[in-house]
C-alpha cells in the first residue's frame, strides 16, 4: 500500500483497515464519495463530453453539413467510453472532477467560438 | 507485473464487474436475440413452411400489389421483396384497422394463414426489448454503452491478456469460470468491440442527436433530406388515378442498381400523383441503403434516381451495415453467429463468475443469493421463451385471430414461468431442472415440424435437436459427475 500518495478510492478498495473505527468509517465515506464522483463523471459526464465534442467536431469539420453530422455522431461513441475509462483510471477523484470540468469548459468555449447554438 | 498501475487496475476490475452486472441480464437477452437475428429470413422460412422455393422478386411484388389494391387502404404500401434468403413479401399496410406488417404469399399475394412475426420477433427484441418506443431503444443503447465500457475495462484489468487466451483449467470452480470467461472474451475481442460500437451507431439518431441539432436546429426534416437526397415526397393530388404496371418499373430499377430489388414503397397508390420508390437488396454490399429510384405511379416514368457516393455517409452506412450483416455470405454469417454466441457466453459466464467469486470468498449475502437465482432464471428462461415461441408457431391453430401475438405471448409466459422456477428453486436444483426443460422444448420444437421442403426445414429441426442433445448431455454429465465423485465435490466445496 502507498497510503500517502494514493487516494483510498483508487487503490485500496479491498484493503483491510486496521485504523480506529471512526477513522475507518470516515475513510469509508470518503472512498464512497470518491466512487460517486467517478461514477457520475463516467456516466453523465462521459455523455456530456461526448455530445459536446461531437457538436464541436460537427461545427468545425470542413465537410457539408449532413456529412459533418454523421461523422461527428459516430465519433461521439468512441469518445464516451474513453471518458468513462479515464474517470476510473485517473489517480484521484478530485483530478477526475477537475479534468471533466476543464474538458466541458473548453468544449463549450470552442462550440461558442465556432458559432451557432451551444 | 502489468504495465497498468495496481490502483488503476483494481479500479478497472471494479468498473468491469459493476458495468457487467448492471445490465448484464438485458445484455444477455440482446446478445442471444441478436445472434438469432442473423438468421431472421431463415427463421421466417422455417416458421412459414407453407411457402417453399425461391420466388422471383419482381413477380412476388406484382402479386402483392394486386392483392393490396383489392384489400388494403390506398394510403401507402411498404413492401420488402423476397431476396433468396426470405421467400415471402414482407408488407406493411393498412387494411382498415391501422398499419400492420404481414408476410404475403409470393404467388397469391395474400397474407398467410400461419400468421407469425417469424425472425422479426428476435430482431425487434434485440434492440427494442419489447418495450414501447423510445424506452426499449434507450435501454438497449445504455446497455450497449455499459458493455463497451465493460469490455475495455476488462481488457485493462486483465494481467496476462494473451497468455489467458490459451488457458483453460476445467473443474476448478472460480478458476475455470474465469478461464472460460477470459478465453471467450479475448478470442473474439475484435468482434465484441465491433458489434458493440456499430450497435451503438445504429441507435445514434435517437441517443446522440446533438451534432444534428447544432447544425440544423429544430429542422430535422432538412437533415433527413440532406442524408437521403434521392427521396421524393409528393402530396396526393386528390384526383383518382390507377397505378401503371409495376414490372417495367422494377426491371428498370434492377438495371439501374445492377442488383436485385429490395424494398418497394408505394405512396398514395390510388392517386394520380402516386410515387413508387425502389431500393436495391442489401445483400450486395456492406453499405446500407446505397441507392434509390422513384417512379411516377400513373405513368411509370422515373422521377429521380440516386446513388450514394459521399464518403462520410458511405462510412456511416458501412458501420451500420457491419452490424446488420446483411452483406454476409453463409460462412461470414456463421462466423458472426459464433462471435455472437461467444459474447452471450461471456455475459452468462461473467454473471456466474460474480456469484462464484463471492461464494468462494466466504458466503453470499442475501442480495447475491437472490442474484444467483435470478441468473438461473434469466440464463435458462430467455432461451426457453425463445424456443417456446418456435413451438407455439407449430402448435397454434392456423388462421386463429391474433395468432402472431399469441406466439409472442407464449414466449413471454414461458420465459416468465422459467424465471419464477429459477427464483423459487435452489440454484443447484434450478440449473438442471431448467436445462432439462430447455432441452425438452428444443427437442419438441425440432420434432413436430415438417421436414420436407427447402433446406431450412430439416436444418432448423436438426439444429434444435442438436441443441436439445447437447443440453441433455451436459445435464446428464453433471449428474453423473456429482454421483460418481462426491468426494472431489466435497474437497472443492471445502477449499
Amino acid at each position: 500500500m502507498r497510503p500517502a500518495t494514493v487516494d483510498p478510492s483508487s487503490s485500496s478498495l479491498k484493503a483491510k483497515r486496521v485504523s480506529p473505527r471512526s477513522r475507518a468509517a470516515s475513510a469509508g465515506w470518503r472512498r464512497r464519495g470518491g466512487m460517486g464522483v467517478r461514477i457520475a463523471a463516467g456516466s453523465l459526464g462521459a455523455y456530456a463530453v461526448a455530445a459536446m465534442a461531437a457538436v464541436v467536431l460537427a461545427k468545425g469539420a470542413p465537410l457539408p453539413r449532413a456529412e459533418a453530422v454523421v461523422i461527428a455522431t459516430m465519433i461521439a461513441f468512441l469518445i464516451a467510453p474513453a471518458v468513462t475509462i479515464a474517470a476510473f483510471f485517473i489517480r484521484t477523484p478530485a483530478r477526475v472532477a477537475t479534468g471533466l470540468g476543464a474538458c466541458l469548459f473548453a468544449l463549450a468555449a470552442l462550440s461558442h467560438l465556432l458559432g451557432g447554438a451551444p | 507485473m502489468s504495465v497498468v498501475r495496481e490502483g488503476a487496475r483494481q479500479c478497472m476490475a471494479w468498473l468491469h464487474g459493476w458495468t457487467g452486472l448492471l445490465l448484464g441480464h438485458v445484455l444477455f437477452i440482446m446478445s442471444l436475440a441478436g445472434t438469432l437475428s442473423l438468421f431472421r429470413p431463415e427463421i421466417g422460412r422455417w416458421m412459414r413452411p407453407e411457402i417453399q422455393g425461391d420466388p422471383d422478386p419482381v413477380r412476388a411484388i406484382d402479386a402483392a400489389v394486386a392483392w393490396l389494391a383489392a384489400n388494403a387502404q390506398p394510403t401507402g404500401w411498404y413492401l420488402t421483396a423476397p431476396d433468396g434468403r426470405s421467400n415471402s413479401v414482407e408488407a406493411t399496410y393498412d387494411a382498415g384497422a391501422g398499419f400492420m406488417t404481414r408476410a404475403l404469399d409470393p404467388v397469391s399475394g395474400a397474407p398467410l394463414a400461419r400468421d407469425t412475426l417469424g425472425g422479426e420477433f428476435f430482431y425487434r427484441l434485440h434492440f427494442e426489448l419489447e418495450l414501447p418506443y423510445p424506452w426499449g431503444r434507450w435501454l438497449a443503447a445504455i446497455a450497449a454503452m455499459t458493455m463497451l465500457v465493460a469490455i475495455v475495462s476488462g481488457v485493462i484489468a486483465h494481467k496476462r491478456f494473451f497468455k489467458d487466451i490459451f488457458t483453460f483449467r476445467p473443474g476448478k470452480g472460480q478458476r475455470s469460470w474465469l478461464d472460460g470467461h477470459n478465453a471467450l472474451g479475448a478470442l473474439a475481442l475484435p468482434f465484441h468491440l465491433m458489434i458493440t460500437f456499430t450497435g451503438l451507431v445504429t441507435l445514434a439518431s435517437l441517443t446522440m442527436p446533438w451534432p444534428g441539432r447544432a447544425l440544423y436546429g429544430d429542422n430535422l426534416t432538412a437533415l433527413y433530406t440532406d442524408l437521403t437526397p434521392g427521396a421524393v415526397t409528393r402530396a396526393p393530388s386528390g384526383t383518382a388515378g390507377t397505378l401503371a404496371p409495376l414490372t417495367p418499373m422494377l426491371r428498370h430499377a434492377q438495371a439501374f442498381f445492377g442488383a436485385p430489388i429490395g424494398r418497394v414503397y408505394i405512396f398514395n397508390p390510388a392517386d394520380r400523383d402516386a410515387v413508387v420508390t425502389v431500393y436495391p437488396t442489401e445483400r450486395q454490399a456492406i453499405g446500407y441503403l446505397p441507392a434509390e429510384i422513384s417512379f411516377d405511379g400513373a405513368t411509370g416514368r422515373p422521377i429521380k434516381a440516386w446513388k450514394e457516393r459521399r464518403a462520410a455517409v458511405r462510412a456511416y452506412q458501412t458501420v451500420y451495415g457491419l452490424h446488420l450483416a446483411h452483406f454476409a455470405t453463409p460462412l461470414t454469417r456463421w462466423l458472426y453467429a459464433l462471435g455472437g454466441l461467444m459474447l452471450t457466453g461471456v455475459i452468462a459466464s461473467g454473471l456466474t463468475l460474480w456469484i462464484v467469486k463471492r461464494r468462494e470468498r466466504g458466503g453470499l449475502s442475501i442480495a447475491n443469493q437472490m442474484l444467483e437465482r435470478w441468473n438461473v432464471g434469466v440464463v435458462c428462461g430467455v432461451p426457453i421463451g425463445m424456443t417456446a415461441y418456435l413451438l407455439a408457431n407449430r402448435m397454434l391453430p392456423l388462421g386463429m385471430t391474433g395468432r402472431a401475438e399469441a406466439e409472442v405471448a407464449a414466449a413471454f409466459w414461458s420465459a416468465g414461468g422459467a424465471l419464477l422456477v429459477g427464483l423459487i428453486l435452489a440454484p443447484r436444483r434450478g440449473w438442471p431442472a431448467l436445462t432439462v426443460a430447455l432441452a425438452l422444448t428444443c427437442a419438441l420444437a425440432g420434432m413436430i415440424g415438417p421436414w420436407r421442403g427447402d433446406m431450412v426445414m430439416p436444418v432448423g429441426n436438426l439444429l434444435l435437436l442438436a441443441i436439445a442433445g447437447a443440453l441433455g448431455w451436459v445435464s446428464l454429465g453433471r449428474r453423473r459427475a456429482k454421483t460418481a465423485a462426491p468426494r472431489r465435490a466435497m474437497r472443492m466445496a471445502t477449499q
